[in-house]
């Protein structure tokens, strides 16, 4: 993700998070559930277009088949893209707070 | 009408819906899964077979799976239907069909939970869009066969009369199948202006 790109949609950066280990379709829908406590429920549809963008830019490989099944890993781009929305996330959480602090201390 | 058929003997009762509009076909199962209805087989993309479940048990949805607009997309369907399954759904059988493998329709019991297969606004829009492309491209080609068969029944004398009312026969089918179509495809990009419209508020 480089300078004026848009943020991470919240189903793309959580199947990075979860794809720092290979894993294949279900186990990400999992792993996410389990990340985002819960929260975030994904959808066979969302799970397969997105699998086929992030190839297609490069932040996420196929590795070999598994039990017939597809696993996919986080690519060095990809790696470098989720540093930087957590660099992007941290930054708009801390002028929130600073801003609703000062707020409240004013 | 209720009969008995292969499903174990269950007792089935078998509906037809004709229906260019997946979200339609949605409803319908849907419907009938409230009034205690289970799908179990869909053939010729309208016959729909049912066997009794609890009101409600199961909840329907469907995903298109083709590539270029028209092609049933096999490797596509294959891992759609694969995640679905392991999610804990069921896909209903479809046979008979061209298009039997260019739309998964499956079904998942309530009891799980809330269930949805596009959980965000961009998967939804490319779900509607590559119905809207289907639809489209369908359209256009019953269209011209349509167009065909009435410009030789026009001008056609040779082969005699009844020739001539198979080729009217075709046309009028081929015309109103391509409304169909056409009218699907309007009721797609109605959906992916207002999902569209969504997304941008939310980027807002």
């Amino acid at each position: 993700m480089g300078p004026g790109e848009s943020a991470l949609t919240e189903a793309a950066y959580y199947i990075l998070l979860s794809l720092y280990t290979p894993l294949h379709g279900y186990g990400i829908m999992q792993n996410v559930a389990d990340i985002s406590h819960g929260r975030v429920d994904l959808g066979a549809g969302t799970l397969y277009g997105a699998l086929g963008t992030l190839v297609k830019k490069g932040w996420i490989v196929e590795t070999d088949q598994h039990d017939r099944k597809r696993e996919y890993l986080i690519t060095a781009k990809g790696r470098a893209v989720v540093d930087a929305e957590i660099l992007r996330l941290e930054e708009l959480v801390e002028n929130g707070h600073r801003v609703v602090k000062g707020s409240l201390d004013g | 009408m209720a009969r008995r058929d292969k499903h174990n003997g269950t007792p089935t009762r078998v509906l037809w819906q004709f229906s260019f509009d997946t979200d339609q076909d949605v409803a319908f199962i849907n419907q009938l899964s409230s009034e205690g209805w289970k799908v179990v087989e869909i053939s010729y993309g309208m016959r729909f077979v049912f066997v009794p479940c609890e009101p409600g048990e199961y909840i329907c949805q469907a995903l298109f799976a083709v590539r270029g607009a028209v092609f049933p997309d096999k490797a596509k369907y294959q891992e759609l239907t694969e995640l679905l399954v392991e999610s804990g759904a069921e896909v209903v059988p479809q046979t008979k069909s061209l298009g039997s493998r260019a739309s998964v329709i499956a079904l998942r019991e309530a009891s799980l939970g809330p269930w949805e297969v596009n959980t965000d606004i961009d998967s939804k829009l490319r779900e509607y869009q590559q119905r809207r492309n289907f639809s489209l491209v369908s359209a256009l080609v019953l269209l011209l066969e349509a167009v065909i068969c009435l410009v030789n029944a026009l001008t056609t004398t040779e082969p005699g009369p009844a020739t001539v009312v198979w080729l009217y026969g075709l046309a009028a089918v081929g015309f109103l199948i391509a409304g169909a179509c056409a009218y699907s495809a309007f009721t797609y990009i109605r959906i992916i202006q207002r999902l569209r419209v969504e997304r941008e508020v939310r980027e807002v």
